[in-house]
């Protein structure tokens, strides 16, 4: 119990939600001009359950771990291989066979190659949205004058759904790689802003106070406490950045139809391949689950410290 | 008891300037004159956080300020830190008009957990303050800096804990840790808010001994908050009570007791007890005719 509550709820999972927890930080856009008042915590950050202090036993050990996750995870391909045996089910094919599917789609067929291609244009995306996203959020936060500007635009950018904006990327820009960089940089760029721009508010009172009685300049004050101070913040809505694009990444190859691993999924569904159509989707989920690791661990790295300032061992 | 009762006949101390020549003074002479503070509360109603209060304090002197939650302690402190605008009078410190936060000052807050950069080390918090200092102190390079990081740190008691970060210590520890931030800029005017009012009594004791210490030996001015009178006579030269709600100065005591003092003696000494009397006497009539 206690380790599901030390998950946080944003995109941890392999399954991206679309843009789980992004309101919180998102009503305080839309309510608070800045102010001295401190926005309370919108998110969880930082993953993993506490390592447990007191010895226990193995076997409690096991059931307080994901160990047992796994297990549930692996008896199920088992009890799904064990029942094709039993009985074919050719729509849902069975794991031997999508094994099989997946390594001659990784080593020799087209699988390898469009996933690729839809990584590469995502991360370009991500790239671009990252500085550009922290940047207008954390100065909205910071300076009246900025968040007067861009304000309005944001909030009326950001509940546009991105399927809406879709078509007009497409009229626009095509339907190559110069329209889904875009795609992905409009949709990364949000909760990049939003958290920003609620960490930057986060500022606490005694801390603005005491870069005062320092005497920092305004740019010392912004990149020794106020930067600093907003991080998990901006952590959290890379984090919900990265959730989104993983979204995007599938669906727009099958929107603009002609290249990526969503254009890969929709022809081996439209071909009733099933093979490779689950071969395809495990590894989407496996490449979500990797990058969200990834994450998770650099998020960790980056802000050690709050593991003792937090309630977390 | 073993400690020496001090000579009833020694004047007053003068503390030694601080040693280091070089370090150009600029005087911790505070002049207060008809400082008061209102603030308008968020519906609409005027608060007077401080009636006008007039002050001299000369420089190298240890004063404290105390009073009932609310009277204007912390708010006498800020301004005195240049971090509010006053609403009337001008504060004067050394030759400089109070506009803004003096480089001279340094203001440990009441709430000094939450002062500290998190993310940062112990040593690189008070590397912060060594950066963010006056001059002179300032070393060349990262060697020689951890060094003097090193000797602040041990100046406060907290060998060691260079590495660690401060949501890993202690209340009494993290004070320290602000202490010790602060007197890396090396400031003429330290002031205190309340700082050891979350640390237990023993540590405290402790901690009253290190300011002191400080104090003596850097020649500097301390504007100590307190809300224990008993602290505020142990520690100071003087002892300025406010008046409850903003209301200004009631009494302005001197304390001509010498220093060293021993916390056991000094408890005990007959010009303390009345001193002791005479404040808490007024300071409780005063909240009966509140009632
Ligand atoms: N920012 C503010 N806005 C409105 N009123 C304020 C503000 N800061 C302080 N006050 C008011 O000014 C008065 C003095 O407050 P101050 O914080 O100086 O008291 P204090 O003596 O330090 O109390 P304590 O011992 O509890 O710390 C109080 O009545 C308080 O409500
Ligand atoms: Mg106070």
């Amino acid at each position: 119990m206690t380790e599901l509550a030390n998950t946080p709820p944003v995109a941890r999972g392999t399954v991206p939600g679309p843009r789980p927890g992004a309101d919180d930080a998102a009503d305080l856009l839309v309510s608070l001009p800045p102010s001295d008042e401190t926005p309370p915590v919108p998110l969880a950050v930082a993953g993993g359950p506490a390592p447990a202090v007191v010895r226990r036993s193995p076997f409690r050990r096991f059931v307080r771990s994901r160990g047992t996750g796994w297990t549930l995870v692996v008896l199920v391909v088992i009890v799904w291989q064990v029942s094709s045996f039993i009985h074919f089910e050719p729509t849902i094919s069975s794991p031997d066979r999508i094994a099989r599917t997946w390594w001659r789609e990784i080593t020799e067929g087209q699988l390898l190659p469009q996933l690729g291609r839809t990584l590469e244009t995502m991360a370009i995306g991500f790239v671009l949205a990252i500085p550009i996203g922290i940047t207008i959020g954390f100065l909205m936060g910071r300076s009246r004058i900025v968040w007067g500007l861009l304000e309005p635009s944001v909030e009326i950018i950001r509940l546009t759904p991105v399927s809406a904006i879709l078509p007009i990327f497409i009229l626009f820009l095509g339907i190559e790689q110069e329209m889904q960089v875009a795609v992905f940089l409009t949709a990364g760029l949000f909760p990049l802003i939003i958290n920003s721009y609620a960490g930057a508010r986060s500022v606490s009172k005694v801390l603005s106070q005491t870069a005062q009685t320092y005497r920092l300049s305004w740019w010392q004050t912004q990149r020794e406490v106020a930067l600093p101070s907003a991080m998990p913040y901006i952590l959290v809505g890379a984090r919900q950045a990265l959730g989104i694009s993983l979204v995007l990444a599938v669906v727009i190859g099958m929107l603009a139809g002609n290249s990526g691993i969503g254009y890969y999924i929709l022809l081996a569904q439209q071909e009733f391949n099933i093979n490779r159509l689950l071969a395809a989707v495990l590894t989407v989920a496996l490449i979500g689950y990797l990058l969200n690791a990834l994450f998770l661990l650099a998020e960790r790295r980056i802000s050690r410290w709050r593991r003792t300032s937090i309630g977390e061992g | 008891m073993t400690a020496p009762a001090a000579p009833a006949t020694a004047p007053t101390p003068t503390p030694t300037p601080t040693p280091t020549g070089s370090v150009p003074v600029t005087d911790g002479h505070i002049v207060v004159d008809s400082v008061g503070k209102d603030y308008v509360a968020l519906d609409g109603h005027v608060v007077h956080g401080l009636q006008p209060v007039s002050l001299s304090i000369e420089k190298g002197a240890f004063v404290s300020v105390v009073g009932r939650s609310g009277c204007g302690k912390s708010t006498f402190l800020r301004l005195v830190a240049g971090l509010e605008d006053l609403t009337t009078g001008s504060i004067t410190i050394g030759a400089e008009r109070v506009s803004g936060p003096p480089d001279s000052v340094r203001y440990v807050f009441q709430n000094y957990g939450e002062s500290l950069l998190p993310w940062r080390t112990v040593g690189d918090n008070v590397r912060f303050g060594l950066r963010h200092g006056h001059g002179p102190r300032r070393a060349h390079g990262r060697t020689a800096e951890d060094q003097l990081i090193e000797q602040h740190l041990a100046e406060v008691g907290l060998h060691g804990t260079f590495s660690r970060y401060p949501g890993e210590l202690s209340g009494g520890m993290q004070q320290r840790v602000a202490i010790a931030r602060a007197l890396a800029a090396s400031p003429d005017v330290l002031l205190l808010d309340e700082p050891f009012s979350a640390v237990d009594a023993l540590s405290r004791g402790t901690l009253q001994e290190l300011i002191l210490r400080i104090w003596q030996e850097r020649g500097l001015t301390v504007l100590f908050v307190t809300h224990d009178i008993e602290e505020a006579l142990f520690l100071s030269q003087r002892v300025i009570v406010l008046r409850p709600q903003g209301a200004g100065v009631q009494r302005d005591a001197a304390v001509d007791i010498p220093y060293p003092r021993d916390q056991v003696d000094f408890r005990e000494d007959e010009r303390y007890l009345a001193l002791r009397r005479d404040v808490l006497g007024l300071v409780l009539q005063v909240e009966r005719e509140a009632s």
